[in-house]
C-alpha cells in the first residue's frame, strides 16, 4: 500500500471531527422546529405569560414572579434543542440509514454521536445567550450572583447531556421517525407540564402526579432555583437525587438500545 | 486483500449466502459480482464489511475505515447543503480539494453544490456519493449497483470514467452489477452467485473458455436460422438469440462463411459475460440435479 496515501487517509480521519460538528450544526438549525422550539418559543412563552397570567401578581412580588417564570422557561431550551431536536432528527436519519452512510466514509458511530452532542451544546449555548440577553433586560429579571448564574447554567448543560442520552436511546430503539417523534413529543409536554412550564405550578398538582413531578429535576428548577440564582443557600439533595434518577433512566435507555441494535445490524 | 474460506449469512431460517469454496482476491484485482436478484450479492458485501452477522472464516485485509463503499442506498440529512456534505466527508474546504474539483467538473456537478440534498435528482444523488468515494482513494472499494437509475449515456460515461480513474491506481475493486457490459472492461475476474451459492469464480477469459469455448457466434433466434447452425455446438442463450460455440478457428470460419452466404447478421465474441453466465448457471444446475439424484 502507498504509505503517503495511507498517511493522508489517517490525517483525513483525524481532522474531520470539526467538519462533522459543523455538519451537525447545519443539520440542527436546518430543521425548523429546533430553532423555533429551542430559541423562539421560550421567548414567546415568557412574554405571553408575563403579560397575562402574571399581570394579577401584586407589584411588590411581580419582579420575583417574572424571574421565576424566566428561569422556568429556560428549561425549554435543552428540552427542545436537545431532546426534541436530536430525537426527531436522529430517528429520521436512522430510518434513512444516514449514520451508516457516514460510517462507511470512516466516520465512526462514536465520532458521530460526539459531534451531534457538541453541535446541540453549541446551539443550546447560543439559544440560552439569546434568551437571557433579551429576557433579563426587557422583563426586568432579577440579576443573578456569579455563583448562582454558574449553577443554573451548569444544571442546564447537565440536563442537556442527560436528555441527549435519552433522546439518542429512544431514537435508536425505535429507528422510525413517526413513532420516535410521537414518544419524544409526549415526553416533552409531560416534562413541561410536570415541571410547571405550562403556567401551572407543579406544587399545585394532585398528590400522585406531584409525586412524579418531584422525581424530575424540572420541579426543583422551577420552584427553587430563583433562590439559587440570587445566591441564597439551598439544600441540593432532592435536586441531585432527581438528576441522578433521570441520568440512570436515560443511560439505561441508551445503553440497552446499543446492546439491542448490536445484534440487529442494518 | 480478501480471503474467504467459507462464509454463511442467515436471515432467520433463510440462508442468504453459503460459500463453501475458498475465494482469494489479491490486492489490485478487479472483481465483478454477478447473479440474479436475491442471489446474495449485497449480503456477501455487507458480510465482508461487517454490517451483518456472518459465520465462517473470512478476512478483509484493510480496516473498515480504509474501505470505500458505494451502496444502493446513499442518504444524507435532507436539509444539508451538498457542499457541506462533501467538505464533511473529505475533511477540508472544497477549494483545497483539487481532485474533488476535477470530479465535480467531470460529472457536471458544479450546479448542485449550492443545493440541499433533498433538491437533488436521483442521478445527482448517485453522483454525489460517487464523487466522494472516488476522491477518498481507498485501497479497497465496493460498488453496489453504482449505475442503477442512470440513463444509458450517463452510465457509459460513468463507466469510462471509472476505467480511466482506476487504470492509474492499484485499488482493489469489487463491483456488483446487473449490466454485464459494464464489467467487460472494468473487471478481471467474475464471482457468480446464485441462491447464495458460488456458481463460478475465475478470470473472465478462463470462465468464457470453460463455459463457451474459444469464441461464440450469436444471431437472431428464428426458425429459418436453426438449420444453419446444425452440426455446431449450441449454447444456452437468451430467448431472442441463438448462440453457437466455436472450439477452434476452423469451426468459426465454417459457421461465419455459412452465415455470410445466407446474408445473416451475426456477432462474434470471445468475452461475452452474459452468455458465459447463462451457461455457467446451466452447468451448475445440471451438477446440482446430478448431486441431489
Amino acid at each position: 500500500m502507498n504509505t503517503t496515501a495511507a498517511k493522508a487517509r489517517a490525517a483525513l480521519r483525524n481532522g474531520r471531527f470539526r467538519w462533522l460538528v459543523r455538519y451537525e450544526l447545519v443539520n440542527l438549525v436546518g430543521v425548523i422546529f429546533v430553532p423555533f422550539f429551542g430559541l423562539v418559543f421560550p421567548l414567546l412563552m415568557s412574554y405571553l405569560l408575563a403579560n397575562t397570567a402574571l399581570l394579577e401578581v401584586p407589584a411588590a412580588f411581580r419582579q420575583e414572579a417574572v424571574s421565576r417564570l424566566v428561569l422556568s422557561m429556560l428549561q425549554m431550551v435543552p428540552l427542545a434543542a436537545v431532546f426534541l431536536g436530536h430525537g426527531a432528527i436522529y430517528s429520521q436519519e436512522l430510518e434513512k440509514q444516514v449514520p451508516l452512510r457516514l460510517e462507511l466514509f470512516g466516520l465512526t458511530p462514536t465520532q458521530q454521536m460526539l459531534a451531534k452532542m457538541t453541535a446541540t451544546i453549541i446551539f443550546m449555548t447560543f439559544a440560552l445567550a439569546v434568551n437571557l440577553g433579551i429576557l433579563i433586560p426587557t422583563l426586568d429579571v432579577l440579576l443573578p450572583t456569579p455563583a448562582g448564574f454558574g449553577i443554573v447554567l451548569l444544571s442546564m448543560y447537565l440536563l442537556a447531556v442527560i436528555l441527549f442520552m435519552l433522546a439518542h436511546g429512544i431514537a435508536n430503539w425505535i429507528r422510525k421517525f413517526g413513532p420516535t417523534y410521537a414518544v419524544v413529543m409526549l415526553l416533552y409536554f409531560a416534562f413541561m407540564f410536570l415541571g410547571g412550564m405550562m403556567g401551572m405550578s407543579s406544587s399545585r398538582l394532585p398528590g400522585p402526579v406531584r409525586f412524579i413531578a418531584e422525581l424530575l429535576p424540572y420541579h426543583y428548577i422551577t420552584e427553587d432555583f430563583l433562590g439559587v440564582w440570587r445566591g441564597e443557600s439551598y439544600n441540593y439533595a432532592p435536586f441531585i437525587q432527581a438528576m441522578l434518577l433521570l441520568t440512570a433512566v436515560s443511560a439505561l435507555v441508551m445503553v440497552s438500545s446499543f446492546i439491542y441494535r448490536r445484534h440487529r445490524s442494518i | 486483500m480478501i480471503d474467504i474460506t467459507n462464509l454463511r449469512v442467515r436471515y432467520g431460517e433463510t440462508i442468504a449466502v453459503d460459500l463453501r469454496e475458498a475465494i482469494h482476491i489479491e490486492r489490485g484485482e478487479r472483481i465483478g459480482i454477478i447473479g440474479s436478484n436475491g442471489a446474495g450479492k449485497t449480503s456477501l458485501v455487507n458480510a465482508l464489511l461487517g454490517l451483518i452477522p456472518a459465520e465462517g472464516r473470512f478476512h478483509v485485509g484493510v480496516p473498515r475505515s480504509e474501505i470505500g463503499v458505494h451502496m444502493q442506498i446513499n442518504s444524507y440529512a435532507e436539509t444539508m447543503p451538498v457542499r457541506v456534505i462533501i467538505e464533511t466527508v473529505l475533511g477540508a474546504p472544497l477549494r483545497r480539494l483539487p481532485l474533488v474539483q476535477e470530479l465535480i467538473d467531470f460529472f457536471n456537478f458544479e450546479g448542485s453544490l449550492g443545493k440541499s440534498y433533498r433538491k437533488l435528482s436521483g442521478g445527482q444523488k448517485q453522483r454525489l456519493t460517487l464523487i466522494m468515494v472516488l476522491a477518498m482513494e481507498q485501497p479497497l472499494v465496493f460498488f453496489d449497483e453504482v449505475t442503477s437509475g442512470l440513463d444509458y449515456e450517463t452510465r457509459q460515461r460513468l463507466i469510462d470514467k471509472l476505467i480511466s480513474w482506476y487504470d492509474a491506481r492499484e485499488t482493489t475493486l469489487v463491483m456488483i452489477s446487473h449490466y454485464y457490459e459494464e464489467l467487460e472492461n472494468l473487471v478481471d475476474r467474475i464471482l457468480y452467485l446464485e441462491e447464495g451459492q458460488l456458481v463460478a469464480f475465475g478470470r473472465k477469459h478462463e470462465l468464457f473458455r470453460r463455459y463457451c469455448g474459444r469464441t461464440i457466434i450469436t444471431l437472431a433466434n428464428s426458425p429459418e436460422h436453426l438449420p444453419l447452425i446444425a452440426g455446431f455446438e449450441r449454447l444456452v442463450s437468451p430467448e431472442h438469440l441463438l448462440a453457437v460455440s466455436c472450439g477452434d478457428t476452423e469451426a468459426e470460419a465454417r459457421l461465419t462463411a455459412r452465415l455470410r452466404e445466407h446474408n445473416i447478421d451475426y456477432r462474434r465474441s470471445s468475452s461475452d459475460i452474459e452468455i458465459m453466465s447463462i451457461n455457467a448457471l446451466a452447468t451448475w444446475r445440471r451438477q446440482n440435479v446430478k448431486e441431489s439424484a
